[in-house]
């Protein structure tokens, strides 16, 4: 075998031993780790189940929930020393929207009856810092403050009375709320179900002696009056897919009723529920069946251009409740798209009423929402 | 009369000769005129480059952008602390001032803050992220970066960085410089060095670099000025640099060598007479036949060298994607002007400097002439003696070298194809450590529904899909309309919808609505688990797209599947890495098939045979496939990743293979070119097979040799570089050249044209006279020459 044989001899065994290697190598040779992979997104966990209806109970029922939307809404009618008539709105919105952080929003209303004017404001806010129960009052329910030049705070006591304080136009409203009679659970257990549209806990505290000062222009005026406070949560977000049409009547001789007329998309009114309770504070469930509801006029608003029913007449057999509600004052509209997404109309109403043969006056705060349309 | 029957490259080389002041002066001029830009090309070039508008993830990002107002890029800013902790009045005081301008910085439309998106938080991790949209095309996204760069103000105790598609563009750009830097200050050395080594004198060891050099410059001229009309991929600047000096080298190296192997051949002045006329003219005659005789052998083969080359580029120009187009072009662009150096400026040079071409001696010169016994031809006749011991341990060899392609996984490249020290991927790698890869590459889906989207039907519809792809354990999160809430009911989405006002009563509907849908087309937008490159991420866009049959990438049907009336576009995430990667797969086939046939032509051409084209085809996709086979055990499995410093990635990326492919194919021919001319040579003259090879062998050994090496150090040096991919293509054609330069040439070339003896010069009649006819053969140009 010559030189260059034996070379070749050794240089394929040589190939055939690389060959044979490449193929039996077990793991990789002078390696570095593989690229770190990272710990693998986590599956969303998905929100707890709830279980609905549950008991309510106070006060722990004035807190905030973890559902999908809730409010706190306060109307009421204040007189002041001089004989002026005032109606006021003051509402906390509060949204949780699965991955987004709560939100909450906020709009304070005062109409001037006797002046015939309306002024309304509107704030929002994104994160948890609204909720200040922890902070700010260690007696309170409920606590929220939202920012602004005049932070707005509205305080729920343990005790259910309350305190507000926000600004609308140039009215400034400084209010205390005295829990008055027990909370009202609507729909008897204060569950109200919206068939496909999911459900709503919904108890009120329909008439809460208030006191406090509105100061318009920065001039200071001391007020009395009453006010109605609505809690609703649940996960609900639009019922009926039309609006509603909601009535809150303060009855001079004491009595209360609370109606609610959902609508559907067709104009229809699918839910009809009502609540009346007595000045003994007896409360009765009024079925939709038993309610006779007829508009009166409506108002266009020069707003934006919306054509709202101004004025109804209710008539309840079962009670022997004929009632006249309107406004008093047609333009109470607010366009909140900057804050909740929608123009509605909440304003302060006189009632005249006939109970059983009875006359009676009284007040009232009507909501009407789905009426404007957003395209 | 014996003038004009001369061979065209034989004229070129009397020609240049002629003119070699003129041709000297013209390439000075060109140099001058290309200094000023080639040095601004690194700038004109731009990152990504996959962008096409015929793929379904860039359809889906065209229709939600024009129907949605979709952003069509994203960066991300990620502020970490190591002290403060998100939530707290101190962090976000501080990440609100050290972020504040960036809402109003070039090229943002808006920023989607961590304060509004509990899911851009993690606590524990002590990072936020805030996304910033932009009105940019990703391909041009980088642009937005100096503006967003300039708005963020530095904060004490936190640190915010950058993360995302434009800031992974523009890092890649300026790594990709540094590394080219890197690589010529490793390789020109070195390349020096074995170029004195082989000619033994500065002066001819200088003038490969000299040519080498000039087709760098000239070509990153002529890049640049392309650059300026369509769009040139950042890795062009390194194939520039390895194909210009590679080629330059190799190809001045052949003329070089040749040109002295011509001296030597011819018989030297007598030393007294040196300083006569006659003898001055008959020294001018020398070096004017030498020059000429080079031009007429060397340079042809260099031509057709070339030729070969320039195919195998041609086959990225087939592709749409501009990151292979422009590689291919600047790569035409560089073989086209080395070739022309080659061609023009060397032989003008060499006929300057003459028998001077030896100065400056570091060892004693050889005269160049040929020993037809020297060490390779011995290797060559051992080789032929017995050629299937030879030939079956090597293709053994090389198919097992090559076995690892089966494995091969194709995908795209993240962030992780960049070094650890740059500040986009430690944003990254700190972003998906807290919150997982998927969040930041999420599938985008253009859902088009008969009628508005936000009819009962298609809600129904779109929810009963978005609670099975919900249900998936793959996805982490689905975006979409009926995915406000978990406790939200189909029928509470379909009433949410169908509000008679015209839009839902509720602001966050309306917002998600806004975003999302217009009219019949909405977004739904799905976040996986693992990252956009993962298998299991991958098999998803298989799934969803299954329901659009002849999709790029679609699988089988499964649970989410969109159902019938919801029409699909997939996008975003792992839906472009599918799209980018099955379409450069399926293009492939068809420019690996023209680079192919073409080279096959050429060749025949060049060799006046059909057997030798084929055979040579097959040598080189060996070499090839061992590369792609090296590809795989180092880039994809790891192997050496520790000794040449980069994380495996455990996939190779999809242009990689391609790129080299067609480099390579031109590349591995170039040698096979310069070996079987010389063999077609001798064969032409002795007719004995065994008497070609042998001297084939001899005559190219050294010279190939030479060129491999050099090849092997400029493709080496990448080695170092920090991006992965440029490493990848360093290493990859180092080893083929290696391979093709060793193993095939010197042991299976031999052996498989031994045991194909005559077959291998077969070729019809008909092709041999055609071509007899036109084309000369380098033996009847060399007798020409003589």
């Amino acid at each position: 075998m010559t030189r260059l044989g034996r070379a070749n001899g050794t240089l394929f065994a040589l190939l055939a031993a690389a060959a044979l290697a490449t193929g039996a190598c077990g793991g990789p040779i002078f390696a570095n780790a593989p690229a770190a992979t990272s710990a693998p997104h986590e599956k969303a966990t998905p929100e707890p189940a709830v279980v609905d209806p549950q008991p309510i109970t106070f006060p722990p029922d004035d807190a905030p929930h973890d559902r999908l939307t809730e409010w706190w809404y306060v109307t009421g009618h204040l007189t002041a020393a001089n004989g002026e008539h005032f109606g006021y709105e003051f509402v906390i919105f509060r949204a949780l929207r699965g991955s987004f952080p709560v939100t909450w929003a906020s709009h304070v209303a005062l109409t001037r009856e006797t002046a015939g004017t309306f002024a309304y404001a509107q704030r929002s806010e994104v994160g948890p810092q609204v909720d200040m129960r922890d902070r700010l009052s260690r007696g309170a329910s409920a606590a929220f403050v939202l920012s602004g030049a005049t932070p707005w705070t509205m305080l729920v006591a343990n005790d259910g009375s309350m305190t507000l304080s926000g600004t609308a136009g140039d009215a400034e409203i400084a209010l205390q709320l005295s829990a008055g009679s027990a909370p009202v659970l609507h729909d008897t257990d204060g569950w109200v179900g919206f068939a496909n549209a999911g459900g709503s806990y919904y108890y009120s505290r329909t008439h809460m002696p208030t006191g406090g000062t509105l100061t318009l222009n920065g001039a200071a005026l001391a007020v009395t009056g009453s006010s109605w406070f609505d809690h609703q949560w649940g996960d609900f977000i639009a019922i009926g897919g039309g609006g509603w049409d909601w009535f809150a009547v303060s009855l001079a001789d004491g009595n209360d009723l609370m109606l609610s007329f959902v609508r559907d998309a067709a104009g229809g009114y699918p839910l009809v529920y009502g609540t009346w309770v007595d000045r003994r504070g007896h409360v009765r469930r009024v079925d939709g069946s038993q309610i006779t509801l007829t508009k009166l006029g409506s108002w266009v608003s020069p707003h934006t251009g919306t054509t709202w029913p101004a004025g109804w007449r209710v008539q309840i057999a079962t009670l022997g409740l004929d009632a006249t509600v309107l406004p008093t004052v047609a333009d109470q509209e607010l366009d909140t798209r900057a804050s909740t997404g929608v123009i509605y109309w909440e304003g302060s109403c006189t009632v005249s009423a006939t109970l059983d043969g009875r006359a009676v006056a009284g007040r009232a705060y009507v909501e009407l929402t789905g009426y404007a349309s957003l395209r | 009369m014996a003038r004009t029957s001369r061979a065209p490259f034989e004229r070129l080389g009397g020609f240049i000769h002629t003119h070699r002041r003129a041709v000297v002066g013209a390439w000075g001029v060109v140099l001058l005129l290309a200094l000023p830009f080639a040095p601004r090309a690194p700038g004109a070039l731009q990152a990504g480059g996959f962008d096409l508008p015929s793929l379904e993830s860039a359809r889906a990002r065209a229709l939600l952008e024009t129907t949605v107002g979709a952003p069509p890029s994203a960066l991300v800013i990620a502020i970490s602390s190591t002290s403060l902790t998100p939530g707290t009045m101190e962090f976000e005081t501080a990440a609100a001032r050290a972020t504040a301008g960036i809402a109003t910085a070039a090229h943002v439309t808006a920023v989607r803050s961590h304060l509004t998106a509990p899911s851009q938080v993690d606590v524990a991790a002590r990072i936020v992220y805030d996304i910033v949209f932009l009105d940019l095309k990703p391909d041009d996204s980088p642009a937005a970066l100096p503006g967003v760069q300039g708005a963020l103000v530095p904060v004490d105790g936190l640190t915010v960085a950058i993360a995302g598609g434009p800031s992974f563009y523009a890092d890649i750009q300026s790594v990709s410089e540094s590394d080219l830097r890197r690589s010529e200050l490793i390789s020109m050395p070195l390349a020096a060095i074995v170029l004195l080594i082989v000619f033994g004198s500065v002066v001819s060891a200088g003038l490969p670099l000299a040519v080498g050099g000039a087709a760098v410059i000239t070509a990153l001229a002529v890049i640049f000025g392309v650059a300026q009309a369509t769009r040139m991929s950042v890795f062009v600047l390194n194939l520039t640099t390895l194909l210009g000096l590679g080629l330059g080298v190799d190809y001045s190296l052949l003329l070089v060598s040749r040109f002295r192997e011509e001296l030597g051949r011819s018989r030297p002045t007598p030393r007294g007479d040196r300083r006569s006329d006659t003898a001055r003219r008959a020294a001018e005659a020398r070096i004017a036949d030498a020059v000429r005789r080079t031009v007429a052998t060397a340079g042809r083969a260099v031509f057709f060298s070339g030729v070969t080359v320039l195919l195998g580029l041609l086959g990225l120009v087939l592709f749409d994607f501009a990151i292979l187009r422009s590689v291919g072009i600047a790569g035409a662009i560089t073989v086209g002007v080395a070739v022309a150096a080659s061609l023009t400026l060397l032989p003008a040079l060499l006929g300057l400097l003459g028998t001077n071409i030896d100065r400056f001696a570091v060892r004693r010169v050889g005269s160049g002439a040929v020993n037809e016994q020297g060490p390779w031809a011995r290797l060559a006749r051992a080789v032929m003696r017995r050629p299937i011991a030879v030939a079956l341990p090597t293709l053994t060899l090389l198919i097992a070298l090559g076995t690892p392609w089966l494995g091969v996984r194709f995908n795209a490249p993240d962030g992780s194809i960049l070094p650890a020290r740059v500040a986009s991927r430690q944003a990254l790698d700190a972003l998906t450590a807290a919150f997982g890869e998927g969040d930041f590459a999420p599938m985008t889906v253009a859902v088009r529904t008969s009628g508005d989207v936000t009819a009962p039907d298609n809600i129904a519809r779109l929810y009963t899909w978005v609670q099975a792809l919900d249900a998936d354990p793959r996805i982490a999160r689905v975006d979409s309309i009926v995915s406000i809430s978990g406790r939200m009911t189909m029928q509470q989405y379909q009433l949410l919808y169908s509000s008679p006002a015209g839009a839902p009563p509720d602001r966050f509907v309306q917002q998600l609505l806004r975003a999302t849908t217009n009219g019949n087309v909405t977004t739904v937008a799905i976040t996986p688990v693992q990252g956009p490159n993962r298998p299991q991420t991958l098999a998803l866009v298989a799934e969803l797209r299954a329901a659009t049959p002849g999709a790029l990438g679609a699988g089988a049907p499964s649970a989410i599947t969109p159902p019938a009336g919801l029409t699909t576009l997939v996008g975003g995430g792992a839906a472009e890495i599918v799209d980018v990667v099955d379409t450069i797969a399926l293009g492939f086939p068809r420019s690996a098939a023209v680079v192919i046939l073409a080279t096959l032509l050429i060749l025949a051409i060049l060799l006046r045979s059909v057997v030798l084209p084929i055979k040579a085809v097959i040598m080189n996709t060996l070499s090839i496939l061992a590369s792609f086979g090296a590809l795989v055990w180092i880039f994809q499995d790891g192997n050496f990743s520790a000794l040449l410093g980069f994380t495996p990635l455990g996939y190779v990326e999809t242009t990689i293979p391609v790129i080299l492919f067609c480099v390579l194919f031109g590349l591995s021919m170039d040698y096979e070119v310069f070996l079987l001319t010389r063999m077609r040579e001798i064969y032409d003259r002795t007719g004995d097979n065994a008497a070609a090879v042998a001297g084939g062998l001899e005559r190219s050994g050294r010279i190939i040799t030479s060129a491999a090496l050099i090849v092997v150090v400029v493709a080496g040096s990448f080695a170092f570089a920090e991006i992965v991919l440029i490493k990848a293509l360093g290493i990859g054609v180092g080893i083929a050249v290696a391979l093709d330069a060793t193993i095939v040439r010197a042991l299976l070339v031999p052996a498989t044209m031994r045991l194909l003896g005559d077959w291998n010069w077969w070729a019809p009649r008909w092709m041999d006279r055609l071509l007899a006819g036109r084309i000369a053969s380098e033996s009847e140009a060399e007798a020409r020459a003589r």
